[in-house]
């Protein structure tokens, strides 16, 4: 008994010292390098800081928790129910393109939708696949509907992004570096706002099955979008200093 | 005494979850642990699931759980229109046209094979879960039988009869108070004769039709010659399809004819949809499927007033209202009026897969390179997707297209 009230009182000193650390952070604006673990708090989090993350992987699940572990005595956050424990079903370049494609929080819809597109996919690749007779022919099939979406993706990533500066009362579009972020939320964007552009009466899954096939081969609307943003930046390259 | 209860209850599920045991597949080799220098790779044998007998005559026990090919003339012939639309898709994907030899399958051949066909025809009927694969096993009896040179009268989707929007439904021709469905009837005319392509050389018929004043068929008119007329003349089709069916029942005893009636779907035929899907007439009245000439005159082919037959239904979730689902066993889902009327009958569950035949899915998934996924591929992997997809085939089917 006595040994877990000492713990409590220690875990709730932590619990003080990471409060003092977050108002901290919170008020100066230099980033904080040393973070603890259960120190990580997302400003419009719902949880108060004190909920700790739960254990998602399989193996450590199995195993019993250390006597002194935090976990022990405080309250833990409900695990995301799209973080799936699995490699089978959880990618997050998957999940954040159903995210983004997602309207009025209808994830089930989109979710269906990304399962027929993996389908779409690999019917197409892997018809062809049974089709060819040499190994040759059937090595540069590409069959695998997660490296056919990722690489369709980072076709479509712009280097360069334009930026509106104002500066003497006019303003300029300045070229800038995209940031890695930046870059998969834009490629996405144009992916799907090319589908969206298409006629309504094809099911989303068919457009973007052949709006992903087109940037895997380097083409289609997504990868031109990608090459006129990239002309604008180097005909405003003069801009560049305003930065 | 409920901290108890519960940990009983959680070590069930993680025990089923995370299941010790290695997935036992089928294995070539029977005798593999009589010696112990020369073990077989465990992986190897657990890929098995393909059979190399190709003829579903001479399927046996031994063959569960194993896929087998179809001849493509087959698929196109007499297979065409009763394979689910996803399931041709992927078969046309593999290239190949594979399909799994199911315990259930086996029994039902097995009965129909040993049936004395001079009593009143025998009723079959397969019932199971939605996805369980109740038409996959239609299509594996009707392949055996049309092999025997049987005649095939088969309902690819009895739902289409009873349901439809800006369907055209018409008065009867023959009898008043009784409807017409011209499209659907000149559809099945057209399935029929592809289906028994050379078979139907024989069959003439035995008393004289009058359809209006000029048009009429004599006595020993070819059946052919009458498909013909009602696909020409689609008015008149619902009732070309109740003359087959009539001269089909009194001819096949004098003329040796064996006949396979295949309904799928059959409670269609004594449930009533609600007022949105039901099939209404010009008056907006809303039709029972009794009034439905077509169904009318199936309704006849199940009754065991005629001999040298055998007929084969399923029941399906499906067909029935959306509040009407609750169970999948023949007597809610055909009612008491439809038990009634097929009873007796011998009900054959079609069981959801055992762990072999998940696996050997699974296998046969991978040969194809179905299962991209390199998680997929392992046992661990396997041993997921059986999980969450629960044993049903459809179910698995479904969790592993995106993988």
């Amino acid at each position: 008994m006595a040994t877990s009230l000492s713990s409590v009182q220690k875990a709730s000193k932590i619990i003080l010292f990471a409060r003092q650390l977050f108002y901290l952070k919170s008020c100066s604006h230099t980033a904080f390098k040393l973070q603890p673990c259960f120190f990580q708090v997302s400003p419009m989090s719902q949880y108060s800081p004190i909920f700790l993350d739960p254990i998602i992987d399989k193996d450590e699940l199995k195993k019993e928790l250390p006597e002194n572990d935090l976990r022990r005595h405080r309250p833990l956050k409900a695990p995301n129910t799209d973080c799936s424990i699995s490699p089978l079903f959880y990618d997050p370049t998957v999940q954040k393109f159903t995210n983004i494609m997602m309207k009025s929080g209808n994830k089930e819809r989109v979710r269906l939708i990304m399962r027929k597109l993996f389908e779409n996919l690999k019917h197409m690749q892997i018809a062809r696949w049974n089709q060819a007779t040499t190994l040759e022919e059937k090595s540069a099939i590409e069959c695998d509907p997660l490296v056919l979406f990722k690489t369709a993706i980072d076709n479509c990533k712009p280097l360069l992004l334009t930026q509106r500066i104002v500066k003497g009362g006019i303003a300029y579009r300045v070229p800038v570096c995209a940031r890695p972020k930046e870059q998969t939320f834009r490629a996405m964007k144009w992916i799907l706002e090319s589908c969206r552009d298409k006629e309504r009466r094809i099911p989303m899954e068919d457009k973007l099955t052949l709006e992903l096939m087109d940037a895997y081969n380097h083409q289609g609307k997504a990868m031109r979008k990608k090459q006129e943003v990239h002309k604008i930046c180097e005909s405003n390259r003069a801009y560049a200093h305003l930065r | 005494m409920e901290p108890v209860v519960l940990r009983n209850i959680v070590s069930r599920t993680l025990s089923f979850k995370f299941k010790k045991s290695p997935l036992q597949g089928f294995s070539k080799c029977k005798a593999r642990c009589l010696s112990t220098s020369a073990q077989p790779q465990p992986e190897k044998i657990n890929n098995v699931c393909r059979t190399h007998e190709n003829d579903p005559r001479n399927h046996t026990l031994d063959h569960v759980g194993l896929y087998y090919t179809i001849p493509v003339e087959e698929i196109n012939g007499v297979l065409k229109n009763c394979v689910h639309p996803w399931h041709l898709r992927l078969m046309n994907t593999f290239n190949e046209y594979g399909m799994m030899v199911r315990k259930p399958a086996v029994e039902l051949n097995g009965y129909i094979q040993n049936v004395n066909l001079n009593h009143p025809i025998p009723r079959f009927v397969l019932y199971g879960r939605t996805g369980a694969g109740k038409a996959s096993i239609l299509l594996h009896t009707m392949q055996r039988f049309h092999r025997d040179g049987w005649l095939i009268l088969s309902v690819p989707w009895a739902g289409r009869w009873v349901r439809g929007w800006y369907k055209e439904v018409s008065e009867s021709t023959y009898k008043a108070g009784r409807y017409d469905l011209p499209t659907d009837g000149a559809e099945w005319l057209a399935h029929f004769k592809h289906q028994n392509e050379g078979k139907l050389a024989n069959l003439k018929t035995t008393s004289e039709y009058i359809w209006t004043k000029r048009e009429n068929a004599a006595v020993g008119t070819p059946i052919e010659e009458i498909i013909n007329f009602g696909q020409t003349r689609i008015k008149f089709s619902s009732d070309c399809v109740g003359v087959i069916l009539k001269e089909i029942r009194n001819q096949a005893q004098t003329l040796g004819l064996k006949v396979l009636v295949v309904v799928n779907a059959v409670n269609a035929f004594y449930t009533q949809w609600n007022q949105l899907n039901a099939l209404k007439n010009s008056g907006k009245k809303k039709l029972h499927p009794s009034e439905i000439s077509l169904i009318h005159n199936f309704k006849k082919m199940l009754t065991p007033t005629w001999t040298n037959g055998v007929a084969v239904c399923t029941v399906e979730e499906a067909c029935n209202n959306l509040n009407e689902r609750e169970n999948y066993t023949p007597l809610y889902l055909l009612k008491q009026e439809g038990f009634e009327a097929l009873d007796p009958f011998v009900p054959i569950l079609v069981p959801e897969y055992t762990e072999k035949e998940a696996l050997s899915t699974i296998n046969y998934y991978i040969e194809h390179n179905w299962i991209q996924n390199a998680h997929g591929r392992t046992e661990e992997g396997k041993k997921e997707i059986i999980f969450v997809s629960n044993n049903n085939p459809f179910k698995l089917y479904q969790v592993c297209t995106s993988l």
